[in-house]
């Protein structure tokens, strides 16, 4: 308990006396905080981090909304802090580039965020026939095209659906759920096959569907609470796509059913203790600033 | 009374705690429900693998509420969690009808538990904002409620996403605790 206060205590102080820190190193070294970032750190999610850490707490508001807005105009942006904080690109040839590098990376973060909302948000709905035929195509790629007796029935219960209608599974996650299934069981259909049907496990196994979509909620959450932007910012130096946030998906399905497995689970009663206990273990993963999510399944099939 | 046991009854009655057991079939609103009683926000719900608990304090009481997945699959499961529960509450999906045969068929298992012999039910006619939801008027004569004479019942229309109905149920619960912890100890 005391260590927490202290640990809180301790970083209240550190934002209160942050300008003085600063404006004293500054004085010192004759560099600006960001300028500095720029030759100390590597490339990487630790430079991009603290860059992004250093706009956010700046008291120019010019600089905290560029980290703040989807529609942040990159070039203009580069201008703007270039010129502000005075650098010279003769001299500081570097930091142009990286700036931009990592303005980019934390906008295009932002955007990721929006659009993976705007895929949650639409409900599955049986009168749209792209997700009926998502869902469908779900089946003949997960069955390996085993007849299905009528859209309605308990076959569903074999991909690991509750019940005879899949439509009610999806519920919170919505079409981003259907989505990320479908791109697993599309883009890595031996590896979604072999899980399935281990899943089958009459004791240590689990609801194939259903876990993957809980598996969505965990990525979706780490994306909302900024934990991916570790993955994201080594990953990749530029825009992250749609595609790019299911490859995550992939990653922590399949890492999670090793998890699983290497729990030894009693039953599926024991699922929430075991998820939470994954998740803890993915979220000090991703406080690691080399950490990337990605499988050798997934260097494979490049 | 020793002092001892006076002090330990004093103590108790303080802050009692109980145990509420949520059942119901798959996609019946059992999440939504027990988010609802913690105020947290329900829009982003997942089926239940396995069994979520929390923990709401609620006019001197801590309720310890256990939701547990309502899938096929699940329902054999359900049977570890029956001990020692004060009130169970059955949710039911008023707009699924296709359903109802299925859902009066477990309640009817439930209510002959040895476990749960004498535990207060409190029934959620739930998902009463759907345009085509059965009453509670006309699930309780489905259910033939009326027949249930060996402990206290209650249905209660509700609607876990707009909340409505959902605190008069839970009063009603808590009164029912109340009022039998006493006998009990």
């Amino acid at each position: 308990m005391f260590p927490a206060i202290w640990a809180s205590l301790l970083a209240s102080l550190y934002i209160y006396l942050r300008p003085m820190f600063k404006w004293i190193i500054r004085r010192v070294t004759g560099k600006c905080e960001l300028l500095r970032i720029s030759y100390q750190y590597p490339n990487g999610a630790a430079r991009t981090k603290y860059i992004e850490y250093s706009l956010k707490h700046s008291n120019k508001r010019e600089f905290k909304r560029l980290v703040k807005e989807t529609d942040t105009n990159v070039e203009a942006a580069v201008v703007l802090v270039m010129k502000t904080k005075a650098i010279l690109p003769e001299i500081h040839a570097n930091f142009e580039p990286i700036l931009r590098q990592s303005l980019i990376q934390i906008n295009s973060y932002i955007r990721l965020q929006h659009s993976i909302e705007d895929l949650r948000l639409i409900k599955y709905d049986c009168d749209n026939t792209d997700h009926e035929e998502k869902l469908m195509k779900l089946w003949n790629i997960l069955t390996d095209g085993e007849e299905l007796t009528s859209r309605k029935c308990s076959q569903w219960t074999q991909l690991g659906f509750q019940g005879e209608d899949p439509k009610t599974d999806f519920r919170g996650m919505g079409q981003l759920g259907l989505d990320q299934l479908l791109y697993f069981a599309t883009k890595y259909t031996k590896v979604a096959r072999s899980m399935l049907s281990k899943s089958h496990n009459q004791y240590h196994g689990y609801s194939f569907a259903i876990v993957g979509i809980n598996m969505t909620d965990l990525v979706y959450h780490l994306l909302v609470k900024g934990n991916l932007r570790t993955h994201f910012y080594n990953m990749k130096t530029s825009r992250p796509t749609i595609e790019d946030f299911h490859e995550a998906y992939c990653y922590v399905f399949w890492d999670f059913d090793t998890f699983w497995y290497s729990e030894k689970p009693k039953d599926i009663m024991e699922f929430g203790r075991i998820r939470e206990k994954y998740r803890k273990k993915l979220v000090s993963r991703l406080k690691e600033k080399s950490t990337v999510l990605e499988g050798e399944f997934q260097q494979e099939s490049q | 009374m020793g002092l001892l046991a006076l002090l330990r009854k004093l103590k108790s009655s303080g802050d009692r705690e109980l145990r509420i057991l949520l059942l119901g079939l798959d996609n019946a609103g059992k999440t939504t429900l027990l988010k609802s009683f913690a105020s947290e926000d329900i829009s982003h719900i997942t089926p239940t693998q396995g069994f979520n608990i929390k923990s709401v304090q609620s006019s001197g009481f801590k309720l310890n509420v256990w939701d547990i997945g309502g899938q096929r699959k699940i329902r054999p499961y359900w049977k570890n969690y029956f001990e020692n529960t004060d009130v169970l509450i059955y949710v039911i999906d008023s707009s699924d009808k296709k359903r109802l045969e299925e859902t009066g068929e477990e309640l009817n298992e439930l209510l002959e538990e040895q476990k749960l012999h004498g535990v207060p039910l409190l029934i959620y006619a739930n998902k009463q904002d759907l345009p085509n939801r059965s009453v509670a008027a006309e699930i309780t004569d489905y259910l033939n409620l009326v027949n249930v004479k060996d402990r206290k019942w209650q249905i209660q229309a509700c609607s876990a996403l707009t909340g409505e109905g959902v605190k008069d149920g839970l009063e009603w619960a808590m009164k029912q605790m109340s009022s039998s912890k006493g006998k009990k100890k």
